[in-house]
């Protein structure tokens, strides 16, 4: 049986991963971004061995490209299979995007176009990863700062139907939601009521940045409060606590300022389901582990 | 739009390789006939532009700093840029990991010194800077795993580069005093300190540790015999070897 992701976790960064390792605080599950370690030795990889002895451990990765044309990469999804059965994670995780084009990794998340065509290869293209990996994948919710031409889907339909038809679990991203709320002016509360909360494994929060007009989705904290309202919204639909990931890519601060991050969504959510919870959606406590703070 | 199609007009353009406003008239159609809301996508597509040309940029920038540095007092920084970009014309981007793309650099700059009138040194330079990375990073060897234990052997990570400027002294100079490192041949050693270190060194290695360092590859015995070939004394030679072991170069026994 896999190693189960539960309680609020931290994204492992350089900037203090030697500090993560040895910290009194209470981190529940770490999540690794495998193109940053997995093919380094020396010591970087004395800093994830370090980590992963320590923490369960999520993979987390950029680079599948799900939705773009070229074929999938053997070379990474063989390094993912090699991570995910060395931590035993119960799955793993990437974005619904696509990050290759001509055959060239473009090293960032692209939107796809909200189409039935773009529903339909990004599912065919699920299973072809779990097979090739050996573990579910899970998907996050990408931002997006333009729409692609053609759409013939909103984007909550759209993310709906490729984790439907490709059976598969969802990373849902809060702070992507207010992002893309925000630079296309949507009601955030009403997008996540549309969100399979059943086959969401866990969450991510992070902060932004504001950029002229629009926010762009930097992962530079602290979270926001209205990002925080709708982290308690959506666990207050989904009467569970839904594993919780804190994302901090750049102007890291000191690895106390991120726990601080992980401590305030641990009290809310402990608040939140101490409380009586109305509508609730999916299996409340139903995964080991998944419902114990 | 199909898929393809879609890959095909937006593909160039986050390569770098074709405009944003040629790009968005391919995916949206002419400005003028743009609605609000798809005048507001196509601004935005370009963030999309900036985003993978930056990438590129840090791909180079994490490995060649000295390179960019040299380059951008040259040419300056919009001559970086260009160069960044003709890069990735002749050698893609084919690895997941970032500075990987990288790779082909030491080579594409000793092309480019003599067609672009860059500083020849610039050609040893990124070669000097692709071998720290390396060695920082190489994938660990289980033959290191044991260092006081087994026959005397080099660390993994050891790599001798012959280079025609002094590129050690010149980098490790934080004032960089001169733009251009001093000529004169030398033998940099390459190699990733013991536990709990890790890190990656390299000095100019002397003819003697050189000697040394040949004389255990080809398992010849480190004598009075080896030291009177060398012509330095039994002590001098115990003692250069005796530092190359402490240093993390040479492992195992003696």
């Amino acid at each position: 049986m896999a190693v189960p992701i539960a309680g609020i976790g931290v994204g492992l960064r350089h900037a203090f991963a030697d500090e993560l390792a040895t910290t009194r605080r209470r981190v529940d599950f770490v999540e690794i971004t495998p193109e940053n370690w997995v093919t380094f030795g020396g010591r970087r990889r004395r800093r994830l061995d370090a980590c992963l002895e320590r923490f369960p451990c999520i993979a987390h990765s950029v680079s599948l490209s799900i939705g773009g044309l070229d074929p999938l990469d053997s070379e990474f999804l063989d390094a993912i299979a090699e991570l995910t059965s060395r931590c035993d994670s119960p799955f793993f995780s990437d974005h619904i995007c696509y990050s290759t084009v001509n055959g060239q990794p473009v090293h960032d998340l692209l939107p796809l176009p909200f189409t039935h065509e773009a529903v339909r290869h990004t599912a065919r293209r699920i299973k072809q990863t779990e097979a090739h990996v050996g573990r579910p994948l899970v998907l996050e919710n990408a931002t997006f700062y333009s729409h692609m031409p053609g759409a013939e889907l909103d984007e909550a339909t759209f993310l709906r139907q490729i984790l439907e038809q490709g059976d598969c679990g969802m990373l849902l991203d809060i702070n992507n939601v207010y992002v893309n709320s925000r630079n296309h002016g949507f009601d955030p509360y009403a997008f996540l009521d549309k969100m399979p909360l059943e086959r969401v494994r866990y969450l991510h929060m992070a902060g932004h940045t504001l950029r002229e007009d629009v926010i762009i989705d930097t992962h530079i904290g602290p979270i926001i409060d209205p990002v925080w309202a709708l982290y308690r919204h959506t666990l207050e639909r989904a009467g569970r606590l839904i594993p919780t990931l804190i994302e901090w890519d750049q102007d890291i601060p000191s690895l106390d300022e991120v726990l601080d991050e992980v401590d305030r969504a641990r009290d809310i959510a402990e608040e939140v389901l101490s409380q009586p919870l109305p509508g609730l959606v999916g299996p409340a406590a139903a995964r080991p582990g998944e419902a114990r703070l | 739009m199909r898929l393809a199609e879609f890959y095909g007009h937006v593909g160039p353009f986050l390569l770098g390789q074709r405009s944003h406003e040629e790009t968005v008239r391919l995916l949206y159609g002419s400005r003028s006939e743009l609605s609000p809301q798809q005048a507001q996508d196509a601004k935005r597509l370009e963030i999309y532009g900036q985003f993978c040309q930056i990438h590129r940029q840090e791909s180079l920038e994490l490995v060649f700093q000295y390179c960019h540095q040299a380059i951008e007092v040259h040419s300056g920084l919009d001559g970086w840029h260009k160069l960044v970009e003709a890069y990735f014309v002749c050698h893609p981007m084919s690895h997941f990991e970032l500075a990987q793309n990288g790779r082909h650099f030491p080579t594409f700059l000793a092309e480019q010194c003599e067609d672009a009138g860059l500083p020849g040194f610039l050609r040893e330079l990124a070669d000097f800077e692709w071998w720290e990375f390396q060695t920082n990073g190489q994938p660990d060897d289980p033959a290191d795993a044991t260092p006081a234990a087994g026959p005397l052997r080099l660390h993994s990570t050891v790599e001798l580069r012959p280079y025609s400027y002094a590129l050690v002294s010149w980098i490790d100079d934080d004032r960089r005093q001169s733009e251009a490192p001093a000529a004169g041949e030398n033998l940099v050693i390459f190699w990733r300190a013991p536990a709990p270190e890790l890190m990656p060194r390299r000095e100019v290695a002397t003819p003697l540790e050189v000697m040394i360092i040949k004389a255990v590859v080809e398992e010849v015995p480190l004598d009075l015999v080896l030291a009177a070939q060398l012509r330095v004394s039994l002590g001098e030679l115990t003692e250069t070897v005796a530092d190359l072991l402490e240093a993390g170069i040479l492992i195992g026994e003696l």
